[in-house]
């Protein structure tokens, strides 16, 4: 009894976290599928409905179904999310690791780490789009920039371990070469970290696409993201709460999710990072 | 002491390089010209080709990339702004007061409101009271701040009446923006505090304290909070910068004329030399308050200043 | 010439009868109960790129700088052109030659008096910095000023468009003094932008402090030379109540709300139509719906692309509703007027409610749209709107006009950027087929931009441009009513751009505010505080 208590416990973080990300991913993944009005379709006769059962989470300016604005958005936010995430594990692994395992790179490396760190990631995002365009690579590309130096941090230290550790030693002992190291031997050690820290990317990014978004100046296209669904319902906010309301609790229980699942997968991989 | 301050010092100058020069590339990569947009609609090919020349945009780019170095870093000009017309370094300094009062008060609210969940957290661990102050703290760190700056303005200057939402005309008018960004740095010190606390609490030395016969509140203040604060401290640093951006976000929802809301402005009129100057001028604050955290880390955790 | 046209742009310039609740109809007088003293405290939405009215076509510079800077002539609530730094004025038969009579005693914010040197030397800079200016004086053949309170002016051809021109705010011939204007000319010619302490005027408050981003004070000139003609909208005695008027920039809409709720602010212009309701519920604030509004428009490009072919217009114009559309911009309808008029009703004599209402009535025709744009013979090439979020009218009206497109057939695509980016693409032909502004009229058919063939969208019609030259050249008021009424016919001929309808502002103030004008001018030296 317990013994289930206590893994219950552990994993409790893991469960819910991921119970809430299938949730809205799944939803907003199938969100074709669900047979709601089309999110772009503007239908002035139900023009600012409140929440009913036609329109569960009501309707905006131009009488578009919330619900759908907020499904489709989901696929655009967490589209990003994930691409921010896959940009920032391979440059910062990449940067890592090569970091860790070369002293003559480390150095120089880890200050321009450094430089990035000192750059509110919403600064740079704002500065790379307003000089380069408003398209979603510069926005991927700038948040992925400003998440890459904890990656990086994050992966050369795991590799500076393992660097001086027995198993590379001995891998070395029997003469294998650097990058065979680098794939059988450090790799698997170092996914678990990135893993956890990929979580937190994630939810960076959703949160500072959102705010990008919100400012007009997160990338322009067709179906909006949570962000820019947000920022439509800014000035009706007293008229109708409902515009901001919901995207915003889409925002906060996403980012709550993910948070979730990096503790309970960090706490599940690694005990002696629990908190 | 001393050389470890020196240290740091040098240190930081290398990232400050690479900063100043990761904005100039920034600038010369921008698409369309500069000078067009200075002149208008009114500007001929001539004009524009004389205000290339006056501003020096024609010579080489190292000559160019050697001149904003010594420009901006040694004499610490970053250009005029084009909207307003005057220096950006004045158009900042004439703004960093409501964003450095913002981020102080937005940080002290976190330091302090984190600390003391962390701490209660800690203490009664693995009770209700711990799961629930740790999921808020979660959610505190999962909510977009413009969006409570939004809620915080409706629910307590439009519905109540009963704080100003907007201007900077005194302390009272920074509390619902500082709230706004505090609540998720709260979230992460929370966290951190108890997890450092924890720590701290399975050490041998306070095992002894307890043994010794001292109660559970003077080990934990006398003993554990210190070495516990800590960590902590490493996390205000990367705080800052969280904030600070967050402060760039606040400020336009509650029209406090700082310098993250000029920054915003100058997008939107496309002042590119307050955008360059501006990310540059958080950059160097942020390497200054890290280097002063490091210190003051150094001061109170001796080992650190032979690591 | 290019107006910063935009959400604050929606203002028509001059007197207008009151639409405000609860006011009556005739202009507010300065009642006796009026007192001198007080600050007031304006929140607006945009901060000013500067207060050389000469050369700044922002909204927001005039809103400001007309308390400073004063001109020539003005418009009064009747609506017509008066005289105003002006004793009175003489235009010879042709209308080629024009003697004014400048006014005696009128002081300037730097103590010395203003003399017709004065007034050539500012007609004469306007000329060269302003693009409205050098349209205006295009055929003038000789200026002078024979004594200190002449100034003669003498055309090659007829003008008729002189006194309203010389009226309109926006890149305004304000009165500046002579030695500023010299001193801040370069070597070459060149005038530089009046700044700081060269910011000298007539009006009845100076500029005494400007903080960007924080505020712009104004305080009241004590020599000021008060008309002695009662006030009529922008003419007569100006009377200057307070002491200190402040602009206070608040981009965020709901923010600058909350704080007229909460008493930091005395006044707020402009507000969003969607907060009627609140402010109509708040017991300490007046609401003002203030007409004439301003157009929403979707201008097209008619130098290259597809709509070139005035057929291709025409299909795009019965693709739209204009009831959706306005309803999309303003759920309130109280906000807004379905007509196909140019001016709004507010302009009496140069509003045509009738004219064109064949075309505009028809709502949508997606027959007609389909029929139009098979004889064009397009065959789904792409079309880029350019808009914004900035300005939330822009916003809606071309979601929603894009969609009603794309349901016609045509292959539309939003591309949405902020207002500097639309106000920089819209003068290159390769980047866009419409974009997004707003146009309102500014007292004189002759002054909108939008029918000259340089504006963007470029308006090349040889019908227009000669109806556009008759009414440059022709004097006689009944002769002009006419070319109007013709400009409104080939307006919805040609359809240059898409109008859906005529948008009202929305501002309000604290009820201790009086005299609070209704008009779209805005102008606050008759306003009083009532004792807190």
């Amino acid at each position: 009894m317990a013994t289930w208590r206590r893994l219950a416990g552990r994993h409790l973080n893991i469960a819910m976290g991921l119970a809430l990300v299938l949730l809205i991913a799944g939803l907003s993944a199938s969100a074709p599928l669900l047979s709601r009005p089309d999110p772009t379709a503007a239908d002035m006769p139900n023009q600012l409905h409140r929440p009913s059962r036609l329109f569960p989470l009501g309707t905006d300016h131009l009488g578009r179904d919330l619900l759908s604005r907020v499904l489709y958005g989901g696929r655009v936010t967490l589209a990003v999310g994930l691409a921010v995430v896959c940009v920032t594990t391979a440059a910062g692994g990449a940067v890592g690791l090569a970091a860790g395992m070369s002293p003559a790179l480390d150095r120089w490396v880890m200050r321009v780490m450094d430089a990035l760190l000192a750059l509110p990631a919403i600064l740079l995002a704002i500065a790379a789009v307003t000089i380069l365009g408003r398209s979603v690579l510069n926005v991927v590309v700038a948040l992925a920039v400003s998440s890459m130096p904890r990656m990086a941090r994050l992966v050369r230290g795991s590799a500076l371990v393992l660097r001086e550790g027995p198993i590379v030693e001995s891998a070395r002992a029997i003469g294998a070469g650097t990058p065979r190291i680098l794939v059988r031997h450090v790799l698997p050690n170092v996914v678990s970290p990135i893993v956890v820290q990929g979580t937190y990317t994630f939810s960076t990014a959703v949160l500072t696409e959102a705010s990008l978004s919100f400012l007009g100046v997160g990338p322009a296209h067709g179906v909006p993201s949570w962000g820019s669904v947000l920022s439509e319902g800014r000035d009706l906010i007293d008229r109708a709460p409902w515009m901001t309301i919901f995207p915003g609790i889409a925002i906060v229980l996403t980012v709550l999710g993910i948070n979730l699942l990096g503790d309970g997968l960090r706490d599940a991989l690694d005990p002696q990072l629990r908190i | 002491m001393i050389r470890y301050v020196i240290v740091r010092l040098l240190v930081a100058i290398p990232v400050v390089l690479i900063v100043a020069s990761l904005v100039f590339v920034l600038g010369r990569v921008m698409p369309g010209d500069p000078v067009a947009v200075m002149l208008g609609d009114q500007g001929t090919p001539e004009d524009i080709a004389r205000l290339r020349q006056t501003l020096g945009l024609d010579d080489p780019l190292p000559t160019q990339y050697l001149r904003w170095l010594r420009q901006a870093l040694l004499q610490l000009d970053l250009g005029d702004s084009i909207y307003l017309k005057r220096p950006v370094v004045q158009a900042l300094a004439e703004r960093i007061a409501p964003t450095f009062m913002l981020t102080a008060l937005g940080a002290g609210l976190a330091i302090a409101g984190g600390v003391s969940l962390g701490v209660t957290s800690a203490v009664h661990r693995n009770t209700w009271v711990d799961r629930v102050v740790m999921v808020l703290a979660l959610l505190g760190l999962s909510i977009p701040s413009f969006w409570l700056g939004l809620a915080l303005i409706l629910i307590f200057a439009v519905w109540l009446h009963v704080l100003p939402s907007s201007g900077y005309d005194g302390v009272r008018y920074l509390l619902l923006p500082a709230v706004a960004i505090g609540l998720s740095g709260m979230g992460i010190i929370a966290r951190m505090a108890r997890s450092s606390l924890l720590d701290v609490l399975r050490q041998p030395y306070v095992q002894t304290a307890r043994g010794k016969g001292l109660t559970n509140r003077t080990v934990i203040w006398r003993h554990a909070m210190r070495n516990a604060l800590v960590p902590t401290l490493t996390v205000v640093g990367l705080i800052v910068t969280s904030l600070a951006g967050g402060a760039i976000v606040v400020e336009s929802v509650f029209a406090i004329p700082g310098a993250g809301r000029l920054i915003i402005q100058s997008v939107a009129r496309r002042d590119y030399p307050v955008i360059q100057g501006g990310v540059m001028f958080v950059a160097l604050l942020y390497v200054l308050a890290n280097l002063i955290v490091d210190v003051l880390y150094a001061y109170i955790d001796p080992r650190v200043r032979y690591a | 010439m290019v107006r910063h046209c935009g959400h604050i742009s929606l203002l028509a310039l001059v007197c207008v009868l009151a639409l405000a609740l609860g006011v009556a109809g005739a202009p507010p007088a300065p009642s006796d109960a009026a007192r001198f003293g007080g600050v007031l405290r304006v929140a607006t939405n945009a901060e000013p790129p500067g207060f050389d009215l000469q050369l700044h076509t922002a909204q927001i510079a005039f809103t400001i700088g007309q308390h400073v800077f004063e001109t020539l002539f003005t418009l009064n609530a009747r609506k017509q052109f008066v005289p105003f730094l002006l004793e009175s004025y003489t235009v010879d038969a042709d209308s080629k030659m024009f003697t004014f009579k400048t006014r005696t005693g009128v002081r300037f914010h730097s103590g010395g008096e203003m003399t017709s040197a004065d007034v050539l030397a500012s007609l004469q800079r306007w000329q060269r910095v302003s693009g409205r200016g050098r349209a205006l004086l295009a055929s003038l053949t000789g200026a002078s000023a024979p004594d200190a309170t002449t100034v003669t002016l003498v055309f090659s051809q007829p003008n008729g468009a002189l006194i309203s021109a010389l009226a309109i705010p926006t890149q305004g011939m304000v009165v500046l003094p002579r030695d500023v204007i010299d001193r801040n000319r370069g070597a070459d010619g060149r005038d530089r932008e009046l700044k700081g302490a060269d910011l000298i005027g007539t009006g009845p408050y100076r500029l005494a402090e400007w903080l960007p981003d924080r505020y712009v004070r104004l305080t009241r000139f004590r020599e000021y030379a008060r008309r002695s003609d009662p006030p009529s909208g922008m003419a007569g005695a100006r009377f200057g109540y307070a002491d200190e008027i402040r602009f206070i920039p608040v981009p965020d809409n709901l923010t600058r709300l909350a704080g007229l709720i909460s008493g930091e602010y005395d006044l707020a212009n402009p507000l969003v139509p969607d907060m009627y309701d609140r402010v109509q519920r708040t017991q300490p604030l007046v609401g003002q719906v203030v007409g004439p509004g301003g157009g929403v428009v979707a201008v097209f490009n008619k130098r290259r692309g597809p709509f070139v072919d005035v057929r291709m217009r025409q299909a795009a114009w019965y693709a739209t509703d204009p009831k959706q559309v306005m309803k999309a911009v303003s759920e309130n309808e109280v906000f807004y007027r379905l007509t196909p008029a140019l001016a709004g009703k507010e302009w009496g004599v140069w509003n045509f409610p009738n004219v064109g209402s064949d075309v505009y009535g028809r709502g949508r025709d997606a027959d007609r749209a389909q029929t139009l744009m098979r004889e064009a013979g397009y065959h789904g090439e792409p079309i880029r709107w350019i808009t914004t979020r900035d300005f939330a009218y822009m916003d809606r009206s071309s979601q929603i006009g894009a969609e009603q497109m794309k349901r016609a057939g045509l292959n539309v695509e939003l591309v949405v950027s902020d207002w500097a980016t639309v106000i920089a693409d819209r003068g290159r032909p390769e980047r866009y087929e419409i974009f997004s502004t707003g146009i309102s009229f500014l007292g004189d058919p002759t002054a909108t931009a939008a029918f000259t063939p340089t504006w963007p969208g470029w308006y090349e019609s040889s019908r227009n441009n000669s109806n556009y030259q008759a009414l440059v050249q022709e004097t006689k008021p009944d002769r002009r009513r006419e070319l109007a009424r013709e400009q409104q016919r080939i307006f919805w001929d040609e359809i240059p751009y898409m109008q859906w309808g005529e948008l009202l502002q929305f501002r309000a103030h604290r009820r201790v505010v009086q005299d609070v004008p209704a008009d779209n001018l805005y102008v606050l030296w008759n306003t009083w505080l009532e004792k807190r």
